[in-house]
C-alpha cells in the first residue's frame, strides 16, 4: 500500500513522474467515459424495446470485462512476452520494459479502458437479439484472453508486430480491427433480427428509436477519443510536441470524415444522412488511431476523408450480404480498422510508401492487421459457435418480438404515463 | 362510411400496414397505446420493488372505410395481425356520420377515397 506524500519532490525523476501520472490518470478517466458514449450510441440506434438491456450489455462490457483483464488479461497483453504470448497473470511489479513513468497500475487502468473499449464494440453488433449470460460469458473470455493476445502482439516490447516495427499507435489493428471483426463473427453466428430481412431478402430499415441520443454518444466518443490518442503517449513529459500532433491528426481526420459522409450520403440520395456522419466521424478517428503519431495533418486529413466513404459503403454492403449490424460497428471499426492499419504504411512520413519510404513499412502493416483480424473473426466464431450449439446465444422468439428490455430486465425505457 | 379500430401488437404493425396498401386501403391513423386484456403480462420491477397493475404495449390502428370495404378491412386485419394467442388484441367498428376533407372540403363518401 502507497502512502499519501505531500513532501517536495527533489528528484526530478520523481517530478517526471508525478507530471506522466496526471496526463495518464486524467487520459485514462477520459477514455472511460467513452463508455457511457458506446452506450447511449446503442441505445439511441436500437429500437426502444431493447434499450435497456443494450446498457446492461455495455455495463457487462466494463465490470466483467475490466476485471477479467485485471485478473488475467494485463498479464498476458504485457507480461514477459516469448513473442505470441505471456504467462503471467495479474498487475506484475516488474519492469515492463516499456521505459514507463508511470505506475504498472496506472498503466493497467489506462490499458483497461482499451481493452473494455474493444469488447464495447461487439455489444453493438448484437444488440436487440443476444442472450445476456452467453455474452457475458464471451466478455471474460475475450477480455481476459483474446484481446490480451493482439495487444501482446502489437504493444508488448517482446511481441513480434513491435519487433517487426509494426506500428499501431493507439490501436487501430488491436482495438478496433480486434473489436469489429469479432463484432463480424458474432453477428454472422447470431443471424439478423427478426424483419430486417423480407421474404424476397431485401433488407428493411429498422430504425433507431432515439437519433439525438445516439448522436451525444457520437460526441462523447469524439471527445473521448482526444485521450484515447493523445494518452497513449503514456507520458507527457518530453511528448509535448507529439501530444500536439497527435491531438490534431485526430480532430482533422474525424472532420474529414464527417465531411466526406456528408458529400457521399448527398451525392448519393439527395439528403444529407445524419446517422451515417456520425459514423463518418468515428470511421475517420478509428482510421488515425493508428498512425497519428507518424502522419502529417494533410495526410490526416485524407485519411479521414477516406474513411468517411469507406464506412458509407460498407455499411450498405454488410446489410446486402445479410449480416445485421444495428450500429454499424463492423463498417466503423472492423473496415476502417484495417484500413486505418494499412494507412500508416501508405503515409507515415518516415517509412511510408507514399513518401519515399518504400513498401517494407505497408507489408509489415498488411501482415499485422490481416493476422489480427483473422485472429478475431476465427477465434470469436469458433467461441459463438461453440456456445450456440451449448448453452444457446440468441433470445427466444417471443422475447424478440415484445422486446428483451421487458422479458429478460422486467423494465421499460420510457414509462409512458406519469 | 365505418370507422374501424383495431388494437393489435405493435410487432404486427407492419404488416397490417403493407396489408390495407395492396388492398388499396391506404388511409389509416397509427396510435402507440398502453392497456390490459385478458392476458397476463410480464412483471416489471422498478428498483427492486414489484409493479403491478402493469400496462401492455399494444397499437391502436383507425381507419374509416366505406361500408364495403369493411369486411375486406376486417379480414386484412385479421390475416396479419393474428398470433393465436391470448393478447392479440380486438377490432371496434362504428358507424361515421360524415366526413369532411380539409383541402377541398368534399364531404361524405368522396373524402375518404
Amino acid at each position: 500500500m502507497e502512502t499519501i506524500n505531500t513532501l517536495t519532490a527533489e528528484d526530478p525523476q520523481q517530478l517526471v513522474n508525478a507530471i506522466d501520472s496526471v496526463w495518464v490518470a486524467i487520459c485514462a478517466a477520459i477514455i472511460f467515459l467513452m463508455e457511457g458514449g458506446f452506450a447511449i450510441l446503442e441505445a439511441g440506434f436500437v429500437r426502444s424495446k431493447n434499450a435497456m438491456s443494450i446498457i446492461a450489455k455495455v455495463m457487462i462490457d466494463v465490470v466483467f470485462g475490466g476485471i477479467a483483464f485485471y485478473a488475467v488479461g494485463f498479464g498476458i497483453a504485457y507480461g514477459n512476452s516469448n513473442g505470441w504470448f505471456a504467462f503471467d497473470m495479474g498487475i506484475t511489479t516488474d519492469d515492463l520494459g516499456l521505459g514507463l513513468t508511470v505506475s504498472n497500475k496506472l498503466f493497467w487502468f489506462i490499458q483497461m479502458g482499451f481493452a473494455v473499449a474493444a469488447i464495447s464494440i461487439v455489444s453493438g453488433a448484437v444488440a436487440e437479439r443476444m442472450k445476456l449470460w452467453p455474452y457475458a460469458l464471451f466478455v471474460l473470455i475475450f477480455t481476459a484472453v483474446m484481446y490480451p493476445i493482439a495487444a501482446n502482439w502489437v504493444w508488448n516490447p517482446n511481441g513480434w508486430l513491435s519487433l517487426r516495427g509494426f506500428n499501431d499507435f493507439a490501436g487501430s489493428a488491436a482495438v478496433h480491427a480486434m473489436g469489429g471483426f469479432a463484432a463480424l463473427a458474432s453477428a454472422i453466428v447470431l443471424g439478423p433480427r427478426l424483419g430486417k430481412y423480407d421474404d424476397n431478402g431485401a433488407a428493411q430499415a429498422i430504425p433507431g428509436h432515439n437519433l439525438p441520443l445516439a448522436a451525444v454518444g457520437g460526441f462523447i466518443l469524439w471527445f473521448g477519443w482526444f485521450a484515447f490518442n493523445p494518452g497513449s503517449t503514456l507520458g507527457a513529459v518530453g511528448n509535448w510536441e507529439l501530444i500536439g500532433s497527435v491531438a490534431t491528426n485526430t480532430f482533422l481526420a474525424s472532420a474529414a470524415g464527417g465531411i466526406s459522409t456528408m458529400a457521399y450520403t448527398y451525392f448519393r440520395y439527395g439528403q444529407i444522412d445524419i446517422t451515417m456522419m456520425i459514423n463518418g466521424v468515428l470511421a475517420g478517428l478509428v482510421a488515425i488511431t493508428a498512425g497519428c503519431n507518424v502522419v502529417d495533418p494533410n495526410a490526416a486529413l485524407l485519411i479521414g476523408f477516406i474513411a468517411g466513404i469507406l464506412v458509407d459503403i460498407a455499411v450498405l454492403y454488410i446489410d446486402k450480404i445479410k449480416i445485421d449490424d444495428p450500429v454499424g460497428a463492423i463498417a466503423v471499426h472492423g473496415i476502417n480498422g484495417l484500413f486505418g492499419t494499412i494507412a500508416v504504411g501508405l503515409f507515415a512520413t518516415d517509412g511510408g510508401l507514399f513518401y519515399g519510404g518504400g513498401s517494407e513499412l505497408v507489408i509489415t502493416q498488411l501482415i499485422g492487421v490481416l493476422t489480427i483480424g483473422s485472429f478475431s473473426f476465427i477465434g470469436t466464431y469458433l467461441i459463438m459457435t461453440i456456445l450456440k450449439k451449448t448453452i444457446g446465444i440468441r433470445v427466444p422468439e417471443h422475447e424478440e418480438v415484445v422486446g428483451i428490455d421487458a422479458v429478460a430486465f422486467g423494465v421499460e425505457s420510457y414509462t409512458t404515463f406519469e | 362510411m365505418k370507422k374501424v379500430e383495431a388494437i393489435i401488437r405493435p410487432s404486427k404493425l407492419k404488416a397490417v400496414q403493407r396489408g390495407l396498401k395492396e388492398a388499396n386501403i391506404p388511409c389509416i391513423t397509427a396510435v402507440p397505446v398502453k392497456g390490459t386484456g385478458l392476458q397476463k403480462t410480464y412483471s416489471e420491477r422498478y428498483r427492486g420493488t414489484e409493479q403491478s397493475l402493469i400496462m401492455s404495449n399494444r397499437t391502436l390502428i383507425i381507419c374509416v372505410v366505406s361500408d364495403e370495404n369493411v369486411d375486406l378491412c376486417v379480414d386484412i386485419i385479421l390475416d396479419n395481425a393474428s398470433e393465436g394467442n391470448v393478447g392479440d388484441g380486438k377490432i371496434f367498428i362504428y358507424h361515421v356520420e360524415d366526413a369532411v376533407r380539409i383541402r377541398s372540403r368534399e364531404r361524405g363518401i368522396s373524402a375518404i377515397v
